[in-house]
């Protein structure tokens, strides 16, 4: 045996250790993939099967709104963003200059956004910004060679076409907080999704949003699409068709102009609401992707409330307007008849003897003179003779204190006093000299303007309290209708028709006599019964004739509301012009417009059959007292 | 110089080549359905298939050709290896932040791969030659250490950690292999220790995220862990029987990582299950004890220490492997032998084969 097999002797024996370390490792990879593949296995599977598998919801393009003509008053636009894929990430610093020249944002903000949102998912783009114009999306678009992995991605945007003149009725969208979508029973939400904020788009929230869809599909690992597995496509919301006359809308709108105030415009036939205005307005476009910090600071911090709804929400004393209540009263009480007189020369004698506002008096009254020229010391004697809780009584027949039930929501319910409500709110009894007030709509009286419209409309509706609605119709995109809002009718007063008919005839005579507190508002061929007020922000101490001297807060609010034609009335109006000064000269003008636009102008294009003059009709002659 | 002869033929180890056969085979119709989702124009496997059919004549070469030429010209190859290793690190093509090819028009020469079977071939020469049956001192093993440490820091600069790494583990089998001096082993392994963080130092930023990935995937599953995550669903899923052909969605989608090379592995047990891999498993078992066989039956002490090195070679690329993409062991680039997709490790391979096979026919001539 040489040296060499001494060696390979040895050796062979030891080749053993590398039989040895297959075993050993064998076994290890064994016991390892049957760990894995058995007994993890499933665990596993389904991990690559969510590794591939993603879900996108598909957004249901929200319910359109339309007036009650099928003019559209707010659908659905697109919206642009500009996004940033992952793959992009390594490339961001070179494209941040060009960027940042386009989207005019700063490259610290660029960095910031990706920096904020780049961990949240593997496959969503990441957003840099939002809703850009058509502008900022030309230059995208044409720099997009240079902008490698920088996408544009579409969501539908909701786009109302009459902005800042339909505003606070239609309401506004908003991004669902986390408290909202918890209490949320629907699972059709998901956080950063838009919800109805307000206004009807709040009302009809579940008709308008339809129901989300959803796209199941596989992607590679560089979140590549790559096949749809299965889908199901969103529902459309269904449309809703509101009561709101677009063109009178936007008119009456442009009509109150810049003044802060309200309008409302009913159908005395049935209580739809054919226009809304409350001013000062906001832009409802503004919320629909989300409204920057700094809109939203000039809203909240405005001096005025533009998010306010003052048709709803502003409470305000109604001044002589309630002398309608309060003649009302007085006839159904029998406390007087039309032909009841009372003298006026200027004071009412009684306690601190109120003033009339007419310093000289009016001399003797009737119920139409006092009416015409809206003598207070008249209205002192009835209201006087009434007593609170009487006129509150004909009050709550014509929908004041209480909300009217319109679906818009934070309606306030004005307030109407009784001797029982000042006990227990005061607990004082109740002041002789606060019952003249009352009686002249001060006081603690308050109205918001749709109740005062609603009131208006009840008289011209011959005592039918409806409910005023804002809804006509819902129906679905297949154009089946799906619910039909009825007329509501809250009550059918017991007030007798002579006392209706003689009080139609005093507010005839407002517009229509010859000492009419508002004779501006006639207008040629056309009958208009309507009553002007002004409401006391403060007693003045002295008398200021001019109302430019008065610092505009303290100015008096100024109201009229009237329904139009006399006869078969079509449209009742209120207009509040705050601190507007004197009712008839600064509000009734207004509301002539807003009823001269309707009948002559809207009426008869809608009803081309029906003769002009069916709503100019002057037939004062056939009511009977 | 070539022992052409009928007995050569009949002493022929078949088996050994038929099971490695069926694994390169095995193998191409894996790397088919890897490829499979980037459509017919890249087809990887008909590379491979060009490789096996080289690779074969590789083996014959290596089968027939005297190993007495090896035994003499291996220093010369081992220096062809570092200019080449040299070349490549000045002038290779870059790939993925690391120079390890050599391009050569239809084909990107890995040197790295050669670094392996050279170093096997020149550290059995040295031990054979060098032979102390009391087993080795540390001074006596400098010279085989500077021989392997000279290719290792030539593969570690590139950076390529795997193959360096390799190519201590045959320098360590083998000195398991010839008998290391206990007190030696313990000081070895004392110093090695202390060494550690100096060489995490070293380390380029994504091997430490490798070994950090390793030790905690969930750490940063989108970035480090995301390979070892994504190789670990890909094999559990396939579960007992497989996604089946081509239906794995975890490679067809490209989930998985280097899925031609290192993570092989993972896109066969997704498609072909737990039954599948044990048949692989099985093949690869039965090749290793053909070739421990050999080696323990080689004919002179050259043929045992060079069988054993390359056996070691193999083994330990396999266990790497597999112990990475299973999650076993952090990942570092070493390619399943002989299934994983790469012209220079196919052919390195079936050459290393040819060599055993050919200790094996020496045994039974003279």
């Amino acid at each position: 045996m040489d040296f060499d097999q001494q060696i390979t002797s040895s050796l062979s024996r030891r080749t053993v250790i590398l039989v040895g370390f297959l075993f050993l490792s064998l076994l290890v990879i064994f016991v390892r993939l049957w760990q894995l593949q058995l007994l993890e296995g499933e665990y596993y599977f389904d991990l690559a099967k969510n590794n591939r598998i993603k879900l996108q919801e598909i957004i249901a393009p929200r319910g359109i709104i339309y007036d009650r003509n099928g003019q559209v008053l707010a659908d659905n636009t697109p919206s642009f963003d500009i996004s940033l894929l992952h793959e992009g990430l390594q490339d961001l610093e070179r494209i941040i200059p060009l960027l940042s020249t386009i989207l005019s944002l700063s490259p610290e903000e660029i960095r910031q956004r990706v920096e904020q949102t780049k961990n949240l998912s593997r496959f969503k783009p990441i957003k840099i910004k939002k809703d850009v114009s058509r502008k900022e999306l030309g230059l995208i678009e044409f720099y997009k060679i240079d902008l490698p992995n920088v996408v544009i991605e579409v969501f539908p945007k909701r786009h109302y076409p009459l902005g800042e003149a339909m505003c606070h009725a239609i309401g506004r969208l908003g991004e669902i907080d986390e408290t909202t979508l918890k209490n949320l029973k629907s699972s059709d939400y998901g956080l950063g999704d838009f919800i109805g904020k307000s206004g009807i788009e709040k009302a009809y929230e579940n008709e308008l949003k339809g129901k989300p869809g959803w796209l199941q599909f596989e992607v590679d690992a560089l979140g590549r699409r790559k096949r749809v597995l299965s889908s199901e496509y969103p529902e459309p919301g269904n449309d809703v068709y509101l009561t709101i006359d677009a063109d009178l809308q936007r008119f009456a709108h442009k009509t109150l102009g810049d003044k802060n105030g309200a309008v409302v415009a009913l159908d005395p036939h049935n209580g739809e609401v054919l226009a809304y205005v409350s001013h000062p307005t906001f832009d409802p476009n503004l919320f629909s992707r989300g409204i920057s910090s700094k809109d939203w600071n000039a809203l909240v911090h405005s001096p005025f409330h533009p998010l306010t709804n003052k048709a709803i929400q502003g409470t305000y004393p109604p001044g002589s307007i309630f002398k309608i209540i309060t003649a009302i009263a007085g006839l159904e009480e029998q406390i007087i008849d039309p032909q009841t007189t009372f003298f006026c020369h200027g004071r009412y004698d009684f306690i601190n003897r109120p003033r009339c506002w007419k310093r000289g008096g009016h001399g003797t009254m009737d119920l139409y003179s006092a009416l015409e020229q809206s003598c207070d010391v008249y209205f002192y004697s009835v209201g006087h003779r009434l007593g609170v809780d009487k006129m509150a009584y004909y009050a709550s027949l014509f929908g004041l204190g209480k909300e009217t039930g319109i679906v818009l929501e934070g309606e306030k319910c004005g307030l109407i006093p009784t001797t029982t409500w000042k006990k227990k709110v005061y607990g004082v009894s109740w002041q002789q000299g606060e019952t003249l007030s009352t009686s002249i709509g001060q006081s603690f009286v308050l109205c918001t303007p749709l109740q005062v419209a609603l009131m208006m409309n009840t008289v011209a509706s011959n005592g039918t309290l409806y409910v005023p609605h804002l809804s006509l119709k819902v129906m679905n995109r297949a154009g089946e209708v799906l619910d039909i809002t009825d007329t509501e009718v809250r009550s059918i007063t017991s007030v007798s028709p002579a006392t209706l008919a003689a009080v139609k005839e005093g507010l005839w005579r407002v517009v229509h006599g010859d000492r009419g507190t508002a004779k501006m508002v006639r207008i040629s061929d056309l009958e208009i019964a309507g009553k002007t007020g002004t409401a006391q922000v403060i007693r003045l101490k002295e008398d200021k004739q001019d109302i430019n001297d008065i610092p505009y807060q303290y100015r008096d609010h100024a109201w009229f509301a009237a329904f139009a034609p006399f006869t078969n009335p079509c449209i009742s109006v209120a207009v509040l012009v705050e601190h507007g000064g004197f009712g008839s000269s600064v509000a009734g003008p207004i509301a002539r417009e807003i009823i001269d636009y309707y009948l002559n102008t809207i009426l008869p294009s809608k009803n081309p059959s029906i003769p002009k003059t069916l709503y100019q009709q002057s037939t004062i002659n056939d009511v009977s007292y | 110089m070539f022992l052409i002869d009928r007995r050569l033929i009949l002493r022929f180890d078949w088996a050994l080549f038929f099971v490695a056969l069926a694994i390169v085979l095995i193998g191409i119709v894996n790397i088919y359905s890897a490829g499979y989702s980037l459509g017919p124009g890249v087809a990887m496997y008909k590379r491979q298939i060009y490789w096996l059919c080289l690779g074969i004549i590789f083996l014959f070469v290596g089968a027939f050709l005297d190993y007495a030429y090896i035994e003499q010209y291996c220093y010369a190859l081992y220096l062809l290896t570092l200019v080449l290793l040299f070349y490549v690190l000045f002038q290779g093509k870059l790939v993925g932040g690391s120079q390890r090819w050599i391009p050569l028009g239809f084909f990107n020469l890995q040197p790295s791969e050669l670094a392996k079977i050279s170093l096997a071939m020149v550290l059995a020469k040295w031990f054979q030659r060098k032979y102390d049956p009391k087993g080795y001192t540390i001074r006596a093993l400098l010279p085989p250490l500077a021989l392997t440490a000279i290719p290792f820091s030539l593969i570690f600069l590139q950076p390529d950690l795997g193959t360096g790494l390799m190519l201590l583990a045959i320098f360590c089998s083998i000195v398991v292999f010839v008998k290391f001096r206990l007190t030696s082993f313990i000081f070895t392994l004392c110093c090695f220790i202390s060494l550690v963080p100096f060489v995490w130092h070293l380390l380029k930023p994504y091997q430490k995220h490798r070994i950090l990935g390793f030790l905690d995937p969930g750490l940063d599953p989108l970035g480090k862990g995301y390979q070892l995550i994504q190789s670990k669903i890909a094999i559990g899923s396939g579960q007992l029987w497989g996604q089946g052909y081509l239906k794995g969605t975890q490679s067809q989608l490209d989930f998985i990582p280097e899925k031609y090379t290192d993570f092989v592995f993972s896109v066969f047990c997704e498609e072909w299950g737990f039954l599948g891999a044990a048949i692989l498993l099985g093949l690869y078992f039965l090749l290793f004890l053909r070739i421990a066989t050999i080696v323990s039956h080689a004919r002179d002490s050259f043929g045992m220490i060079l069988g054993f090195s390359i056996a070691s070679l193999f083994l330990w690329q396999f266990t790497i492997n597999l112990g990475m993409v299973l999650g076993l062991l952090p990942i570092v680039g070493i390619p399943l032998p002989l299934f994983s997709y790469g012209g220079s490790s196919l052919l390195i391979s079936m050459f290393s084969l040819g060599v055993l096979i050919n200790i094996h026919i020496k045994r039974h001539i003279f």
